[in-house]
């Protein structure tokens, strides 16, 4: 376990900026738009909300809000955290691809692989610290940074509304489910496993591929064509598409703005395709253990 | 009391496409040997070392502390430790993130010596290892090889692109701080001059084979060289040096199994440099190769 944790740590240490600093820069910009809209500064439109105090000037709004009942308030104070959470997992997203692509090159290029090699951590050690860090520990490093920006908006919302008038300091705070956050991280876990084959194809590029990037895109890109035009159909593209995409029913659809529910992870642990992406991301996993443990060698000669 | 048999070859061969890397290669190695393989570029001393720490595979047998180096490599790098190139340290992270990691996965290291070994550089903690010099990264490198209780250390060019100075300071830390007569250095580097005197035992390679091992104590008994006095140049080729060659234009002849009280009255009699042994020895081995010529 202590082993495990080194790993880990290790990881960490070497992709801080993209792992742990992205996601605060990227709250620290969001505190700072709240900020500005609460000053009446700022307007950001999304497809689903409007963020503008201009329409607090609206009686009929203040009415609203202060006879809504406590589950409406609840479920529009949710959804808009959501949606402005949504920015830093869109970074934390990116962040986790691209450390995905450079953490088994970045050791090749340095010949830091020959010092790690040298010390007794067995290869798939090192391999499942790496897939641990992509699927677990990175959304466990954001959730942080995530909190901290919901209480930060809810905080800078509560100071408007109250010097403003509008509702009580306490209006925000009496609806807020701190259980959501449990809710956040489970969603992103399972998030992480139905992607989980992607994050394996990267590191696999990153192991075998002189240019990871082009490695990583070319053969994806030539299967997706071969399948076009020998067969006329989308198969592959379909399923790559589904893996890129939110798993249907995570955080945020293009439907609905909500939280995954315990029942509809266990559907997901029942769908064979599911399981078909677990059994493809092992056999990436086995295939970068055979590479590494010979790519590094070549680097050496 | 037998020493313990440290690195068993037998029959080891490595090829790479068409290329002999190692060749009916039989090696022993012993508890307590600083061993120096010696060899041209391409003989065949990286692929060796690095068979020995499972980073190759080899056909043949070869057992290190009665480990298969490949299927046992996990269990042996607890007690196996190498520096195989000076540039092998993560850049970008910091000296004593490098030491807690080590400290995390290794169950032989020692923190807190790694720590004292460090506290007589000049190298800081908090400093990361791209800010360090080359000699600084390898004195790094040695530091923490010292702080694990290693049973055979392997060191593949270790002082590859070092000034004179780190170069000469690797070497005695490592006799003076490190070797402790138990345990066993194998080493490999072009620089032979400056590892000769702290040599046990060399193995000297070429295209693979082994073209000699022996003790250094065996070999300055076995050999010697003489620079014969101009009067005496004919006398000593009567003896039958194995090998002559010219050292600023005198002659100095190299003899095999010969008494020193036979040599010394025809001139300057001493043990051959390890160097030019080997040189010697690889002039001979081209002459038998290429008998017209």
């Amino acid at each position: 376990m202590n082993r495990l944790l080194t790993l880990v740590k290790r990881e960490i240490q070497e992709y801080k900026y993209g792992l742990v600093y992205a996601p605060w820069i990227v709250g620290i910009i969001l505190c700072s738009i709240v900020v500005l809209v609460c000053l009446g500064l700022a307007e950001v439109k999304t497809s689903q909300f409007t963020f503008t105090s201009l329409i607090y000037a609206d009686p009929d709004v203040v009415a609203f809000m202060k006879t809504i009942d406590s589950n409406t308030k609840l479920e529009i104070i949710r959804k808009g955290l959501i949606v402005l959470g949504l920015p830093m997992l869109v970074v934390m997203s990116f962040a986790i691809a691209s450390y995905s692509l450079s953490t088994f090159y970045d050791e090749r290029k340095d010949k830091s692989i020959i010092f790690w090699r040298s010390l007794p951590v067995s290869d798939a050690n090192i391999i499942f610290s790496k897939i641990l860090v992509a699927v677990i520990i990175a959304p466990l490093i954001v959730l942080p940074a995530l909190v901290a920006l919901h209480l930060f908006s809810l905080l800078a919302v509560s100071i408007f509304f109250y010097f403003s008038n509008i509702v009580s300091f306490g209006w925000v705070w009496e609806a807020y489910s701190f259980t959501d956050w449990t809710k956040v991280i489970l969603s992103l876990w399972v998030q992480g496993l139905w992607s989980l084959p992607v994050i394996a194809w990267l590191m696999f590029a990153g192991t075998l591929f002189k240019k990871p990037i082009i490695g990583a895109i070319l053969p994806l890109v030539s299967i997706v064509v071969l399948e076009r035009v020998a067969l006329s159909t989308n198969l592959f593209y379909s399923n790559l598409m589904d893996r890129l995409r939110p798993w249907p029913n995570m955080v945020s659809s293009s439907e609905e703005v909500r939280f995954i529910k315990l029942p509809e992870i266990a559907d997901l642990f029942l769908t064979n395709i599911f399981w078909y992406g677990i059994l493809f991301s092992i056999i990436l996993c086995v295939a970068i253990n055979f590479v590494r443990s010979r790519s590094e060698f070549s680097s050496v000669e | 009391m037998d020493k313990k048999l440290i690195i068993k070859a037998r029959n080891v061969k490595k090829k790479y496409g068409n290329d002999n890397a190692l060749s009916d290669f039989n090696l022993d190695v012993y508890a307590g040997q600083i061993l120096g393989l010696i060899g041209p570029n391409g003989a065949g001393k990286s692929t060796f070392l690095h068979s020995v720490l499972g980073l190759v595979e080899t056909e043949g047998n070869l057992e290190v502390l009665g480990l298969s180096p490949t299927k046992n490599r996990h269990d042996l790098l607890k007690k196996v430790c190498s520096i195989t190139d000076v540039a092998v340290l993560p850049k970008w992270m910091k000296v004593k993130e490098l030491l807690a990691y080590v400290d995390g996965v290794h169950p032989r290291f020692d923190l807190s010596k790694a720590r004292s070994i460090l506290a007589n550089t000049n190298i800081k903690s908090n400093s990361k290892i791209k800010t360090l010099s080359r000699g600084m990264v390898v004195q790094l490198h040695l530091s923490i090889v010292m702080a694990i209780d290693a049973e055979l250390l392997v060191l593949d060019e270790p002082t590859l692109g070092l000034d004179l100075v780190y170069r000469k300071e690797f070497y005695s830390q490592l006799i003076d701080d490190y070797f402790d007569g138990n345990k066993t250095i194998l080493i490999s580097t072009h620089q032979v001059e400056e590892i000769e005197g702290v040599l046990s035992d060399v193995v000297f390679i070429d295209q693979g084979k082994i073209i000699m091992t022996d003790s250094i104590e065996n070999i300055n008994e076995r050999f010697l060289e003489l620079r014969p006095q101009a009067s005496m140049v004919e006398n000593s080729e009567k003896l039958g040096p194995m090998h002559i060659r010219n050292d600023l234009g005198r002659p100095v002849h190299l003899f095999e199994n010969v008494q020193e009280s036979e040599l010394s009255g025809l001139g300057e009699v001493r043990p051959p440099v390890i160097a030019d042994l080997f040189m010697a020895l690889m002039d001979n081995k081209k002459s038998l190769e290429k008998p017209d010529e």
